[in-house]
């Protein structure tokens, strides 16, 4: 396994496509804080240059985080079907569950780099551009992140999943895109006729994420789940679908044949 | 008797009703170098395909190097070195970073042997080109040069020779006789020509429609796709001794009910006939 990942991490350091993301990513946070300093500087009375509304408006906003989680996971994969490039390893007896297992591995690695760096851009420009509210805001920033990482690991995993199993990528994101938006959506409305639908809902990352709420005058999250407990269900329920998916994967992988 | 490095029993892989590997038999033994013939679409590369865990038997079991099953046979496809079908790597690397991935992958610690196999197979000066702005022939060498990187007992090429101008095709041809003759590596070969293996292969398996309907040594192919001239005497040990002697002709056989068969002389005849009836054999 080792040194499939190490195997790994090389070739990503040759993936142009991997810094891009990260880069496109930092400027796009960088460039709204600079947006913010510079309508502050032309009009002073301007409310919003502020730490407090930068890191509110990253926190409401993971929903992106979540389904970019798709392209990170995509890119790190590497196109492995149509490159044809899976059968070298295969054939040179690497087992299935390194393959598959490793790649989920250096997915969420490159995803916590990238998640880290982009924040921390986010975190930096606007400590040094904007007006300081108070570190409650910096703080409330990261307890978001924490919420919800397990959730955004949980879309790589179910991306992994479609990508092992599916030859086109194409096809791969189209089904993650309807397992990790579609199916919540479908059983949310199934929901109001059948109470199963309800109770399954709940437990869908991409409902979990839209029914965390942000009382933004005392700067707190409300779960669903309350209390300090609701931080616990979600890492318990995203680590749990991790686990699924990720163990259904590794079994159906050893069944697929490589091209 | 040389060992049976891989063997085949009664070996099928169907897709659907369709069998593409239909109860082959193969054998092959250390230091062979074996050539699978068929037309395209005859079988060649499934069966390569399920040799190398990428595609899995429907029945029958593979034996390599004594492992037959499971992780044990997963184990010992590290003692081969393979190309399926078209050689394949990531095309935004070039061919050193590529070879030093899979170096690192597989777990070589000698750091060298990416230079090596890129000289050995002729792609010391490319190594730093993209894989994406190689020729095929360029592609084809360099997933020779993957499937040499582990110091493989066994080779299994499939068309390798595909895409390759008629310099690199001899140069390919003498770098695996080298390989057999001085490293003693095993090598199954696929083609659809025979004869771009006919200098090279020392056994011939040949596949149709996933049967592998004959396996023969590249003698025993020579013998019989020979013309010949057929000669009924009645001292065949002096006629040999005048074929040799007078005519320099020593390829011929003696068959068990005596009869020569003479496979030189075979636009003149009659130098032949007039030197049994002047020795009066």
């Amino acid at each position: 396994m080792l040194s499939y990942l190490k195997s790994e991490f090389y070739r990503l350091r040759y993936n142009e496509g991997g810094y891009l993301f990260i880069a496109v990513c930092s400027l796009l946070l960088l460039s709204s804080n600079i947006v913010l300093f510079a309508v502050k500087a032309s009009e002073p009375t301007f409310p919003y240059a502020t730490t407090y509304f930068a890191f509110s408006s990253f926190y409401s906003s993971i929903m992106i985080v979540f389904f970019l989680c798709i392209s990170v996971a995509t890119s790190v994969f590497g196109n492995e079907h149509s490159n044809h490039t899976m059968k070298n390893s295969i054939s040179y007896g690497i087992n299935r569950n390194t393959i598959y297992l490793g790649k989920l591995i250096v997915e969420v690695v490159y995803a916590m780099i990238a998640f880290v760096i982009i924040t921390a851009v986010d975190i930096g420009s606007a400590y040094l551009l904007l007006e300081n509210s108070g570190i409650e805001n910096l703080m409330m920033l990261f307890k978001s992140c924490f919420v919800v990482m397990p959730l955004l690991l949980c879309a790589i995993a179910v991306t992994n999943f479609f990508l092992f199993l599916l030859e086109s990528n194409g096809a791969a994101i189209g089904a993650v895109v309807g397992v990790l938006l579609a199916l919540p959506l479908v059983s949310n409305f199934l929901g109001m006729k059948f109470r199963v639908f309800t109770e399954l809902s709940k437990f869908m990352p991409y409902n979990m994420i839209t029914k965390i709420n942000y009382d933004y005058d005392k700067l707190e999250m409300i779960l669903p789940w309350s209390g300090i407990s609701g931080y616990y269900y979600y890492w318990i329920i995203g680590i749990i679908e991790i686990i699924i998916i990720s163990a259904i994967g590794v079994f159906l992988f050893q069944k697929k044949e490589v091209k | 008797m040389r060992e049976v490095i891989l063997s085949t029993n009664s070996l099928i892989k169907k897709y659907k009703d369709i069998s593409a590997v239909d109860q082959v038999n193969l054998k092959i033994h250390q230091g062979d170098i074996y050539g699978l013939v068929g037309k395209n679409g005859a079988g060649k590369t499934t069966l390569l395909r399920v040799i190398t865990g990428q595609a899995f038997a429907t029945e029958g079991q593979i034996n390599l190097f004594g492992a037959s099953s499971g992780e044990a046979l997963n184990q010992k496809r590290k003692r081969i070195g393979s190309i399926i079908e078209i050689p394949s790597f990531y095309s935004y690397m070039t061919g050193k970073q590529n070879l030093e991935y899979y170096r690192i992958q597989r777990g070589i610690p000698d750091k060298r042997c990416v230079e090596d196999v890129l000289t050995e197979v002729g792609l010391s000066e490319s190594g730093n080109k993209k894989y994406k702005d190689y020729s095929l022939g360029m592609k084809q060498r360099l997933g020779l040069a993957l499937a040499l990187m582990n110091r493989p007992e066994l080779l299994l090429l499939d068309e390798p020779i595909n895409g390759l101008d008629p310099f690199g095709i001899v140069e390919i041809r003498n770098l695996l006789l080298k390989l057999n003759r001085e490293k003693k590596i095993t090598i199954l070969i696929s083609s659809h020509i025979l004869s771009e293996l006919s200098n090279l292969v020392t056994s011939y398996g040949f596949i149709e429609k996933g049967k592998l309907v004959k396996q023969i040594t590249s003698e025993e192919l020579a013998k019989e796709s020979n013309r010949y001239i057929e000669l009924k005497v009645d001292n065949v040990e002096a006629m040999t001794a005048l074929l040799e002697v007078k005519l320099n002709c020593k390829a011929y056989k003696v068959t068990p009910d005596r009869t020569l068969h003479i496979f030189d002389y075979l636009e003149q005849p009659t130098k032949i006939s007039e030197l049994a009836v002047k020795s009066g054999a």
